[in-house]
């Protein structure tokens, strides 16, 4: 027997009401079982029970422990499966525990606060030693210690055999008076049990081993929690120090690298802005690709659609959570784990659980870090008098005059315009968390700020948040709670910062002005470029800004009651809400307005967004009692939500100054105010049942109806099924039972996922004005008539998904390994397509529920411990994780080519296609076949751009050759999807130091870099990079970059796999060095631990790609369009400080 | 225990919530649902339709450069109008597409109001008339499909839905869209009674109907229709010059479409026609008259024609009294764009394409030629055929003819004169082309009758070969391209 004492409690690391959905409880008496009970009454003298009102034991210390939230420990064969009657008693634990125990002649010791150990009656006990000497008692004290060091209170220490014991306190330490020669057995959650004999030493250091199984062990599932030996379906589960290492604003970005199949992207370096995550591919062509946030039980879905947002710079809702408050993450990534939350799970489901108070005193928890940012990298552009030399060269290849018809005399600048618009910039958190609780009230609540400058000038990004997690026991059977987290997070961002040239993009705008063009004119107005009359990029930032503040609340009320001892119901209020209110101004002194008439001069614009999604949910769990080797849960539950979204704006210009940057200091207003308010809702019932056969033999089933607004009544419900199954090979009979193998189970799901999201009133025929006509005389009449059409057929985008997966353990499961495999198919695309004109319709395509998409990988996870630490020694980790995915498109329907003849259908975007066979977003343009070294070269080929090419121009493919380059010559250049992306983290740790170097990377990718296409053009006079150095002319021929040409004649310029780059990149992305200070250094301080840091954030990155950085996409949020920089904020390089302490 | 009794009403709420729940309907949009409860949202409904006639796939340009350009009224050397002038239009050709698209938004507006406004409760003589426009206005988008395209997917209620069973749809035939139109306009001419000027009448409806059914060769009809006009007691205006440009002036106007210049988007096809001045901008003109036609016409004595001097607002020149003018010199800018005939129905007040100008549809000349020509195809000349085309003469300028007159003298010679004065009257007003498609499927229906030139002597000018597929135009690529039920018309 390799172990005896169970811990019942092992399994509930995770807060009691979350796991609560899944608590076993078995208490529900059959007359069956009842007629087993005799046997297991050894004192035949007490009454006979009454069977109806006998329960398992086993089952009611369980339930006493999550009602108490204590910690009962007993040696397994002790309680058996022995049934006791129960009283109708209040009272203490400790009271029911000495009404009960007695009646299986058992007995209780209390070891301090909430742990008790339940042992044989001292009679029983004391026959069993009578015939042995009593040994004389030793006092032993001594310390217990994680790996790291830090101290380990409530720690367990037993006399093996015995109800001798005691629990550490705070310190780790503990004494004891034991007889000689016993053993100690030393247990806490989390950790390996480890016995110590007593012998010569009675001074112990103990340091316990994180249970590497254990520590994953319990798994949060929607509506409850199993554990990893149950489950039947791929989850990937992220813990907060992985999260808490990077300093990062939001929770989602700390994701990255972390989890198998979920990949994430920060397509910007914006302070505050969106991050793209992406769980196992994209599986809608149109829709919003995001997984669900559930966070504490609300979903919330980042729909950043309708966020208010300018340039591109979208404000990301998740931001809202500060990443120290998070327990842990679950991303529930195949069909049949998501399918509990069937709508809208079908690109995956995230989560998330924060931090709840733990019974004992109150503990003081404070982080704080402080960095400094910089710039990553700077791209090489020409320098003033190059720049002038490339601008008349450019000139000179149209026959046109030199702009700069002196070199020798330039204007006296040189302005390097990257060092005039990015700056170091600081990065700062304080977060600080008060939790504990007693038996009846547990409390975690909590308090941040988050301050983020930006790189850019007059950029940043700031957050203050709190937090409140409440959990009150208000009776044995009935408990109330809470979670909430509030926000509010400012984003200061200039007008025009991103994904555009010249007067508007002030990135593309620092790279492309000339040098020598001055911030600042002797005068003090802004430089311009004298050429094409384009802004000054500092200008463009310092004159403009745009202030968003976003109040959020997400949280819940919840309680929960347990109508009997093994059926509970659960009801639960959630709220989303989110207010976001921006104010745009420009000034008088904008750049771009400089020539403007001064009564106009000077704008401003606001922007209010308010949202209140509420939900209400109720589940009832029922664990019956089918005998020891049947588990059985079955969850019913109904769900309702409902959005009410209000947006308003107005504009007003002709500011006389600068002084109030609000609308009513305009002269004007400009355009007509608006307002707008939509509303939709979600009515789902849904039920679950998982049963194992002894933990072998593992079935889940569920499934879940969906109603939407989005949908007529004909199809607005969609039905999600989902089936797992399991088998634990490893605890077969027939299975070797050894340390070499000690996990191996199997496991196979289907589940089906919807997604709705399409516009609200998409369904909807919509009218609008201004369809106007003469009336009598000159008077006009107002005319209203359709504008777009609905489509009442519309119904869910389905996902179906198979996934097969491994999870095997080695060495004690020093090594585990997760392998799944998996295939996803997205059914009845919600697509705009193209209809008949014949249909009279205002505007001519429409939503339909169309094609297919298909997205099928593999994932694989590897945990190592490569070096155990012994006594605080060396210790060496490894979390490794890669995973490919491949989509394509499988279908779009037909359409009729003009040769009449009905084909598949493609959707040309200006860069992509959409094709079937096709992945997503392939890139879709002309391909390079050289530099025409003559004219003669050029006549001999393709017309291009409706004449011939001349010496030095590009010539390409003409892929139909039918002699004329024009768009029937595009083909697929690229493809943006990765072929693979990976993390790998190491923790090495030595005494109390440790070492995590963080390894994250993307592979096989390409990326339209649209910013070489403006500096590499050779066609304006702009700044160019320095590669256009190298440009082709009679003399140097050896070359890819074309002549340069004012306006490009040949269209060199156009979208061609030039601009076509490889993205792969291996980054190390976080590299974080802490030591925890002794703690009887620490003690001396009043503090009961200290940890201090430095990080490094994205240190080095590996990559060909020529543009700032890889990680980069100007439409991250679409699912066609990705993977093109364009004018892309730069991403930082970040070193911090930080420290944690608890009080 | 008695706190529990908090998860009764909750749980109920949840689970009675059901389907009101779930019916969430647009706030801040105009839907059918919340649109048509009142006599205004009935005339704002009609108003749109009204707009879709005055866009420039249909009135404002491509309607009327479409009836033109591949006549032998007009040429031009304008690139965007080359595949109307010279008939190699393809099924990408913008015209083509145009038309057929604003045909149909046409039809799907009308569709609306009458399905609509039937149910609104309001004035009912109000209400009877403005479904009697809609149905006016559905027949003339059909007929004006029909005779391009044939017979053209049948549509009578609005698109309201998206899914592929409600958009696509196949062709009825050109005899079912024929039917419709003349249903529609019997219906539309017992409907409407009042008489606006700015809005199509009852006189519209039987003026209308008679093209229709000449078009279609029933002339018991055409002169049936015609003389419900003529009885009506509508009468020509005095002076043929007072007739342009067209703005509301009555009379002899039985439809026109109104634009009301910079208020509400203006007519752009007197800056398509015009030298540069009277248009803002110069460069090859559209619908160029052609010598042909100049040598056709009288253009000493027929008032239409003759050069009477310019007219002038001021010192401001805002016209010509004739509908051509022949002038050797350059315009005021001296471009070449801006020198020899153009059309002058148009005079282009309101410049920088917003003019005020209106376009006619159908006025009382041509319900009195039609009545002559139905008359003479089923009885030859009389006297009641030469007294109504006597009175399109006569305000020309030209002398009276009488049953002895040349031109009178048979059957075919009074076609021959009627087909003539519909050329010379209705020049540029966007008939000539369908007129010459007519006598060519006359003169292959009916041997003996011949007109002096049909449509397919024009494609044989134009394409060397009488392609009678040419009689028609393609149906637009975009439209094969969606719909998979239609078929092609044949030849292209």
């Amino acid at each position: 027997m390799p172990s005896l004492l169970t811990p019942v409690g092992k399994h509930y690391r995770r807060p009691a009401t979350l796991a609560a959905g899944v608590l076993l409880l078995h208490a529900l008496t059959t007359p069956a079982s009842a007629q087993l009970l005799a046997v297991n009454l050894p004192n035949q003298s007490m009454p006979a029970l009454a069977p109806a009102s006998s329960v398992s034991l086993k089952t009611l210390l369980k339930q006493w422990e999550n009602e108490y939230h204590a910690t009962i420990f007993y040696e397994s064969q002790l309680v058996d499966n022995k049934r006791v009657m129960t009283q109708p008693t209040e009272g203490s634990l400790a009271t029911k525990l000495a009404t009960v125990l007695p009646q299986a002649n058992l007995q209780y010791k209390e070891l301090r606060d909430n742990y008790f150990v339940v042992t044989k009656r001292a009679e029983a006990a004391a026959q069993t030693t009578a015939a042995a000497v009593a040994p004389q008692d030793v006092p032993v004290t001594g310390r217990v210690t994680q790996t790291n060091g830090e101290p380990l209170p409530g720690v367990t220490v037993l006399v093996k055999g015995t109800t001798n014991g005691t629990a550490t306190g705070a310190d780790g330490r503990f004494s004891l008076t034991v007889p000689e020669g016993s053993t100690l057995v030393f247990s806490s959650v989390g950790f390996v049990r480890q016995e110590i004999t007593v012998g010569n030493t009675t001074t112990f250091n103990i340091q316990m081993k994180d249970d590497q199984q254990s520590l994953s062990e319990v798994v949060v599932v929607g509506y409850g929690t199993q554990t990893r030996q149950e489950l039947t379906t791929a989850v990937t589960s992220v813990g907060a120090a992985a999260i808490e290492r990077q300093p990062v604003a939001g929770f989602d970005q700390a994701l990255q690298g972390q989890a198998p199949g979920v990949q994430v992207t920060a397509p910007t370096g914006a302070p505050g802005a969106g991050i793209n995550v992406r769980v196992r591919g994209n599986a809608s062509l149109s829709l919003n690709g995001s997984p669900l946030y559930v966070i504490d039980g609300v979903p919330v879905l980042p729909s950043y659609d309708q966020e208010i947002s300018v340039g591109n710079q979208r404000i990301n809702p998740l931001n809202t959570i500060n990443p120290n408050d998070i327990e842990s993450i679950d991303v529930l990534k195949d069909g049949a784990a998501a399918a509990i939350y069937g709508l809208r799970a079908a690109n995956g489901v995230v989560v998330i659980t924060t931090k709840r108070g733990k019974v004992g005193q109150a503990q003081v928890g404070l982080s704080v870090y402080y960095g400094r940012q910089y710039l990553r990298n700077k791209l090489a552009v020409l320098n003033a008098a190059q720049a002038a030399q490339e601008v008349n060269e450019i000139q000179a290849g149209a026959g046109l005059a030199p702009l700069y018809p002196n070199l020798n005399n330039l204007p006296p600048y040189n302005t390097d315009w990257q060092d005039e618009v990015y700056r170091p910039a600081s990065l700062q958190n304080y977060q600080l968390n008060v939790s504990g609780g007693t038996d009846k009230t547990r409390y975690y609540i909590s308090g941040g700020y988050f301050n983020q400058q930006g790189i850019g000038l007059n950029s940043g990004y700031d957050r203050y948040n709190f937090k409140i997690n409440l959990d009150q026991q208000l009776s044995t059977r009935f408990r109330v709670g809470t979670n909430l987290n509030m926000s509010r997070s400012h984003t200061n961002g200039s007008t025009r910062s991103e994904l555009a040239l010249g007067n508007s993009g002030t990135v593309l705008g620092a790279l492309s002005q000339l040098p020598t063009v001055p911030v600042r004119n002797p005068d003090g107005t802004y430089g311009v470029n004298p050429f094409n009359q384009s802004d000054n990029p500092v200008g463009d930032l310092l004159e403009s800004n745009i202030q968003a503040v976003v109040y959020q609340v997400v949280g819940n009320l919840y309680g929960e009651f347990d109508i009997l001892k093994n059926l509970k119901a659960r009801s639960s209020v959630g709220i989303d809400f989110r207010t976001q209110n921006e104010n745009q101004f420009t000034s008088r002194n904008y750049p771009g307005t400089a020539n403007s008439d001064p009564a106009t001069r000077g704008s401003a614009r606001t922007a209010f967004n308010q949202q209140v999604i509420w939900l209400l949910e109720n589940t009832l769990t029922y664990n019956p009692e089918l005998g020891e080797k049947h588990h059985l849960t079955l969850l019913a539950g109904q769900s309702m939500q409902a959005s009410d979204r209000f947006t308003s704006g107005a504009s007003t210009q002709g500011f006389v100054s600068n002084a109030v940057p609000y609308l009513s200091a305009g002269a004007i207003a400009s355009g007509i105010p608006g307002s707008y308010q939509d509303q939709w809702s979600l009515l789902s019932y849904f039920g679950r049942a998982t049963y194992n056969y002894d933990e072998r033999y593992l079935l889940s089933v569920s499934l879940r109806a969906d109603g939407t607004s989005r949908f007529t009544d004909k199809y607005r419900f969609g039905y999600f099924p989902a089936v797992g199954l399991g088998w634990n090979v490893a605890k077969e009979a027939f299975f070797p039972q050894n340390t070499a193998v000690s996990n191996l189970k199997l496991r196979a799901s289907f589940g089906a996922n919807g997604n709705q999201e399409i516009y609200t009133y998409q369904r909807f025929s919509r009218y609008s004005a201004g369809s106007n006509y003469q009336g009598a005389g000159s008077s006009i009449l107002g005319g209203i008539t359709q504008g777009t059409i609905g489509n009442n057929d519309l119904r869910w985008e389905t996902t179906y998904q198979y996934n097969g997966g491994l999870d095997l353990g080695l060495l004690n499961n020093r090594l585990t390994f997760t392998f799944d495999i998996y295939n996803k198919q997205t059914k009845d695309l919600l697509l705009d397509v193209p209809i008949p004109v014949s249909t009279g319709a205002g505007s001519l395509s429409v939503t339909q529920n169309i094609g297919r998409v298909e997205n099928k990988g593999i994932e694989i996870g590897l945990v190592t411990t490569n070096v155990q630490p012994k006594d605080g020694g060396f210790g060496w980790t490894t979390n490794f994780n890669v995973s490919g995915n491949r989509n394509r498109i499988i279908d779009l329907g037909t359409q009729v080519n003009d040769a009449g003849v009905a084909t598949s259908r493609s959707i040309i975007n200006s860069y992509s296609i959409s094709q079937a066979g096709q992945p997503l977003g392939a890139f879709y343009g002309y391909q390079v076949q050289g530099i025409f070294q003559s004219d003669a070269e050029g006549r001999a080929a393709a017309t291009q751009n409706g004449s011939k090419g001349r010496a030095g121009d590009i010539q390409f493919r003409d892929v139909n050759g039918d002699g004329v380059i024009n768009d029937q010559d595009r083909s697929i250049i690229g493809n943006p999807n990765p072929k693979a992306f990976a993390g790998v983290t190491n923790n090495f740790s030595f005494k109390g130091l440790e070492l995590s170097v963080f390894f994250q990377g993307s592979f096989g990718n390409e990326i339209y870099n649209q910013n070489r296409q403006i500096l590499e053009s050779q066609s304006d006079p702009l700044n160019q990079s320095v590669s256009v150095l190298n440009h082709w002319s009679p003399t140097n021929t050896n070359t890819d970059i074309p002549r340069p040409v004012r306006n490009d004649p040949n269209g060199n310029n156009r979208f061609s796999t030039r601009w076509i780059e490889d993205g792969s990149y291996v980054r190390l992305k976080n590299v974080t060095l802490a030591y925890t200070v002794p703690v009887g250094l620490s003690q001396r301080a009043a503090i009961k631990s200290l940890r201090v840091y430095a990080t490094a954030q994205n240190l080095v990155t590996w990559t060909r790609y020529k543009g700032y950085d890889p990680e980069v996409s100007a439409d991250p949020f679409s699912s066609t369009g990705f993977g093109r920089d364009y004018g892309v904020y730069p991403q930082s390089r970040t070193y911090t400080v930080g420290l944690n302490a608890n009080f | 225990m008695k706190k529990s009794f908090i998860f009764l009403p909750l749980c109920a709420l949840s689970l009675l919530a059901g389907c009101n729940f779930l019916d969430k309907r647009p706030l801040t949009d105009i839907t059918p649902e919340n649109f048509f409860t009142s006599s205004d949202d009935a005339e704002a409904s009609l108003t749109a339709v009204y707009d879709a006639l005055q866009n420039t796939g249909a009135y404002g340009q491509d309607l009327n450069v479409m009836g033109e350009m591949p006549s032998d009224n007009c040429t031009s050397t304008n690139g965007d109008v080359n595949a109307m002038d010279k008939i190699i239009w393809t099924p990408t050709t913008s015209q083509v597409y145009n038309v057929f698209r604003q045909a149909y938004v046409g039809i799907n507006r009308a569709n609306i109001v009458l399905k609509y406004v039937p149910n609104i409760a309001m004035d009912t003589a109000r209400r009877s008339q403005i479904q009697g426009e809609a149905r006016f206005a559905r027949a003339l988008c059909y007929f004006n499909l029909v005779r391009a395209y044939g017979g053209v997917p049948l549509r009578l209620t609005p698109t309201e839905s998206g899914a592929p069973a409600d958009v696509n749809l196949a062709r009825s035939t050109a005899e079912q869209v024929y039917a419709q139109v003349v249903a529609d306009l019997q219906r539309a001419a017992i409907q409407m009674r009042t008489s606006n000027p700015n809005r199509a009448g009852k006189n519209a409806a039987n003026a209308l109907l008679a093209r229709v059914q000449l078009t279609q060769r029933n002339w018991a009809a055409a002169q049936a229709a015609a003389n419900k006009v003529i009885a009506a007691g509508v009468s020509l205006n005095g002076s043929f010059k007072s007739l342009y440009p067209a703005e509301n002036k009555g009379g002899e106007s039985l439809f026109e479409i109104q634009y009301a210049g910079n208020a509400d988007g203006g007519n752009i096809l007197p800056d398509l026609l015009l030298p540069s001045p009277l248009a803002t901008y110069s460069f090859p003109k559209f619908n160029i008259p052609t010598t042909e036609l100049l040598a056709y016409a009288d253009t000493v004595n027929d008032r239409r024609w003759a050069y009477n001097g310019q007219v002038t607002s001021g010192s401001r020149i805002v016209g010509r009294d004739h509908a051509s003018y022949i002038d050797g010199k350059p315009g005021r800018n001296g471009n070449s764009n801006d020198v020899g005939p153009f059309v002058y129905k148009w005079t282009s007040i309101g410049n920088n394409f917003n003019s005020t100008d209106n376009t006619y549809v159908l006025r009382y000349a041509e319900v009195l030629l039609a009545y002559a020509e139905a008359v003479n195809e089923q009885t030859g000349p009389s006297a009641d055929v030469l007294a109504k085309l006597n009175l399109v003469r006569q305000r020309a300028g030209l002398e009276a003819l009488t049953l002895a007159s040349t031109q009178a003298l048979s059957k075919q010679a009074l076609r021959n004169e009627i087909d003539r004065q519909r050329r010379l009257e209705l020049a540029f007003e966007g008939e000539r082309w369908f007129d010459l498609l007519r006598y060519a499927r006359h003169t292959a229906a009916d041997a003996s009758a011949t007109h002096a030139v049909n449509a397919l002597d024009l494609i044989q000018q134009q394409r060397s070969a009488r392609d009678v597929n040419y009689l028609l135009f393609p149906l637009p690529q975009a439209e094969l391209n969606t719909n998979p039920l239609l078929q092609q018309n044949p030849g292209y």
